[in-house]
């Protein structure tokens, strides 16, 4: 991950898109029945200059770092700013804490959604045990595939764009750069 | 009727000129026969004085050829490695080129005996000597149009660079595999412009075959450079034990994989994949 | 850059949609959404307020939107605000971060607030840096109130001290250092609304250490510059005694590298004696709201 420079433009021909990073939290790649990767497929036609402003790269393995070491896990889970974070790792394994201290860190503007692919009538009761990590600000809850799709599309077109905000953008990547500088 | 496509001519013709440009090979074989056709008519009548005994004579032209005919095929094998083509560094191909040469070679020296011997020995259809001197004719006018082909390439480009190339752009992929993010200093940057002199080299090429291969190197260079260095990895092959995995990552590895495969063809001459297959039995 | 991603899920949530016709509502909306964007120029600065004025005067309003509403059967008001271009949706998010918390709430905002502003000013700092110095410092403020029991005609039910009557209403735990989840969500909170500000700092910190600095907000400037005065002379006594202890926290600390604070701390007997994850200190026990103890009006009245 490099530092952007103030001015940098991120259009085409010569200047390289923002790299959007999304990690997915899970043991299995399959949500709602769908693939996140299909759903990616799905979206990326409709986020406004895709592929000349923003490119969107799935990685999948942000619970197996986690599981390995949570506190080096997050020089690589910080460079993503969407998280998408299949609510048993949470619940299942014993990463409440770890997940709690990750988010803490995240700074503005990276996104955290909780997937709950579960019967309705759990819902309550994993919103409950989900309590102290959705504390934070940028955390939601997610519970069917078409509101996961519009989560994803809203925050690739709208918020990582920079397309529709090139200074924020820049000032995410540069926090994050900061970050793991700082970590190093 | 047999008419060849302009595509299908274009084909044949680049066993001969190696993706060259036509006209500059057209000079080379005219000014090459010219000189030689002038060397003979210098010679009147045109003979050839044998101090052997015929027998003798068509062994030693047998052997002269076939010696000759192996030297053709090391010199058709380096002219070979320096395109960027891969059929180019195959063996058969070469072999194609080889037979294509001493065809060529064949009709331009079965043409100068009829145009001097001819008249002496008024028969169209040569002695056996005469067939044994004119094999090793042949094969020496193939070598000559070929050295001076290679000489001038030497001479007129720098190709020969585009081996340190590949050798560049496969030994920072290795590099960008196996070290770990925070080893890693310049490795992409060198690995994309290795790549993209390569790419320049394929799209340059006039020979058939190297579009596909510039087009897929292309594509993988451009989702390269706007990937993120875990990507980056990825992309090389660095691809993370996991039930998560990403197809999109092992798509881009697997087109890697087809052009580092590619490349490393292309890093051997048709001549080193024989001695290499002989040495592997 | 739009922050507030949620909008058009709140709203249609808000227009009681919900299952196929939420999502069908919000493929659309999107659409409409990014169409109007594309139009626009200078797009890129939209947020906040203006996001929802551009939502409510392009998006919400358009007639593919409208349709969609129509056919879900959404109530007939609800409808016409859509139609009106006057959906709430502020009000939706100060729902989520609202500041009318009550008294206690509001109390320990502002006495954060204050922290922050004080560490700065008697520091000479730019910022409270790393982000967990304020956990330890404002832990130290509660544990300094807790040792104490100098409160005027108090009668106390615990063994906080003072603490019982004032200080933050933060529970904190045994962690590294002590850990109060509330303190950070009443800090995410503070930041939502701009009145703190966080930023991620360059210089290395240690592997313990959060890397980011927290100071005042747009917002929490204002505030300062124009209730400044008052807060630092509290006619409540519950108030100025909380705010002298902070005071004295930030005196005592202010020069101390993190290292040595943090080794105060894990040194202090009651830290040493606490089992990891367990209850370090406990909140303050009393809201300021409540009801007058009846024997402590018996004293008073005495």
């Amino acid at each position: 991950m490099e530092e952007y420079a103030e001015d940098r433009k991120f259009e085409p021909p010569d200047k390289k898109p923002h790299n959007e990073g999304i990690c997915l939290f899970s043991d299995s790649k399959s949500c709602y029945g769908d693939d996140i990767e299909s759903i990616l497929k799905e979206i990326t036609p409709k986020i406004s200059g895709y592929e000349e402003t923003i490119v969107a790269d799935p990685h999948g393995e942000g619970l197996d770092l986690m599981l390995d070491d949570p506190v080096e896990a997050e020089k690589t889970i910080l460079k993503s700013s969407l998280w998408l974070i299949h609510y048993k790792c949470i619940t299942k394994y014993d990463l409440k804490d770890n997940f709690r201290s990750a988010i803490n860190a995240t700074p503005p503007r990276t996104q955290v959604c909780i997937l709950i692919d579960a019967p309705e009538t759990e819902h309550d009761d994993i919103e409950a045990e989900l309590d102290e990590i959705t504390d934070s600000k940028n955390v939601y809850t997610v519970k069917s595939k078409p509101v996961l799709r519009n989560s994803m599309r809203q925050y690739l077109d709208m918020s990582a764009n920079p397309k529709r905000g090139r200074e924020e953008v820049i000032k995410w990547n540069n926090n994050v750069c900061d970050l793991i500088d700082a970590r190093s | 009727m047999i008419s060849l496509s302009a595509t299908q001519s274009h084909r044949y013709s680049n066993y001969l000129t190696f993706g060259r440009s036509k006209a500059r090979i057209l000079g080379i074989v005219a000014g090459e026969t010219i000189f030689l056709g002038g060397t003979f008519f210098a010679a009147e009548p045109p003979f050839l004085p044998l101090p052997f005994e015929p027998g003798i004579a068509l062994l030693i032209s047998g052997i002269l050829t076939l010696v000759l005919g192996i030297a053709l095929y090391g010199l058709l094998s380096s002219l070979g490695y320096r395109t960027y083509s891969v059929r180019f560094h195959s063996p058969t191909h070469v072999l194609k080129c080889l037979i294509v040469y001493l065809a060529f070679s064949a009709i331009v020296v079965y043409l100068g005996y009829l145009l001097l011997v001819y008249p002496y020995s008024n028969t169209p259809i040569p002695k056996v000597v005469d067939i044994g001197i004119g094999a090793v004719a042949t094969t020496l006018y193939a070598i000559s149009i070929t050295s001076i082909i290679y000489a001038e390439d030497i001479f007129s480009e720098n190709s020969g660079s585009k081996s340190e190339v590949i050798t560049k752009f496969l030994s920072e992929a290795d590099s960008l595999r196996e070290k770990s993010e925070s080893e890693i200093v310049d490795q992409p940057k060198k690995l994309l412009q290795a790549g993209e002199s390569l790419l320049t080299g394929l799209q340059t090429s006039e020979l058939e075959g190297t579009e596909e291969l510039a087009e897929n190197l292309q594509d993988w260079l451009q989702t390269f450079k706007h990937r993120e260095l875990q990507g980056q990895k990825k992309m090389v092959g660095d691809l993370p034990d996991s039930s998560t995995r990403f197809d999109v990552w092992e798509e881009r590895y697997e087109s890697f994989q087809y052009i580092r495969d590619e490349l490393e063809k292309m890093d051997n001459s048709a001549i080193e994949r024989i001695l290499l297959s002989i040495r592997g039995k | 850059m739009v922050n507030e991603i949620l909008a058009l899920r709140r709203i249609g949530e808000w227009a009681d949609l919900s299952g196929e016709e939420l999502h069908f509502y919000l493929d659309i909306a999107a659409d409409v959404q990014s169409e109007k964007l594309d139009e626009q120029e200078g797009a890129d600065r939209l947020s906040g307020e203006r996001y929802f004025e551009f939502l409510n005067e392009e998006v919400l309003t358009d007639e593919r939107v409208l349709d969609e509403l129509e056919l879900a059967d959404i109530p007939v008001e609800k409808l016409q605000r859509f139609r009106e271009g006057e959906v709430p949706v502020l009000e939706l998010y100060s729902e989520q971060f609202k500041l009318d918390y009550g008294l206690d709430q509001i109390a320990d905002f502002i006495m954060m607030m204050k922290f922050v502003r004080d560490y700065m000013k008697l520091t000479g700092e730019d910022s409270v840096a790393p982000r967990n110095r304020l956990q330890y410092l404002l832990f130290l403020v509660n544990y300094e109130l807790s040792q104490e029991d100098t409160l005027p005609n108090r009668s106390n039910r615990t063994t906080l001290g003072n603490l019982e009557h004032t200080g933050y209403r933060y529970n904190f735990s045994k962690g590294n250092g002590p850990y109060a989840p509330k303190l950070y969500r009443d800090k995410n909170r503070l930041f939502a609304q701009s009145l703190l500000h966080e930023e991620v700092i360059e210089e290395p910190v240690s592997e313990d250490d959060e890397p980011y600095e927290i100071s005042l907000g747009e917002n929490g400037e204002r505030l300062m510059a124009r209730y400044g005065k008052k807060l630092d002379n509290f006619d409540s006594v519950l108030l100025k005694e909380w705010d002298l202890q902070q005071r004295d926290v930030i005196k005592e600390h202010r020069t101390k590298p993190m290292e040595e604070l943090k080794e105060q701390v894990r040194s202090m007997p009651k830290f040493q004696a606490t089992p990891k994850n367990e209850e370090l200190l406990k909140a303050r026990q009393r809201d300021f709201d409540e009801p007058v103890d009846p024997i402590q009006e018996l004293v008073l009245n005495v």
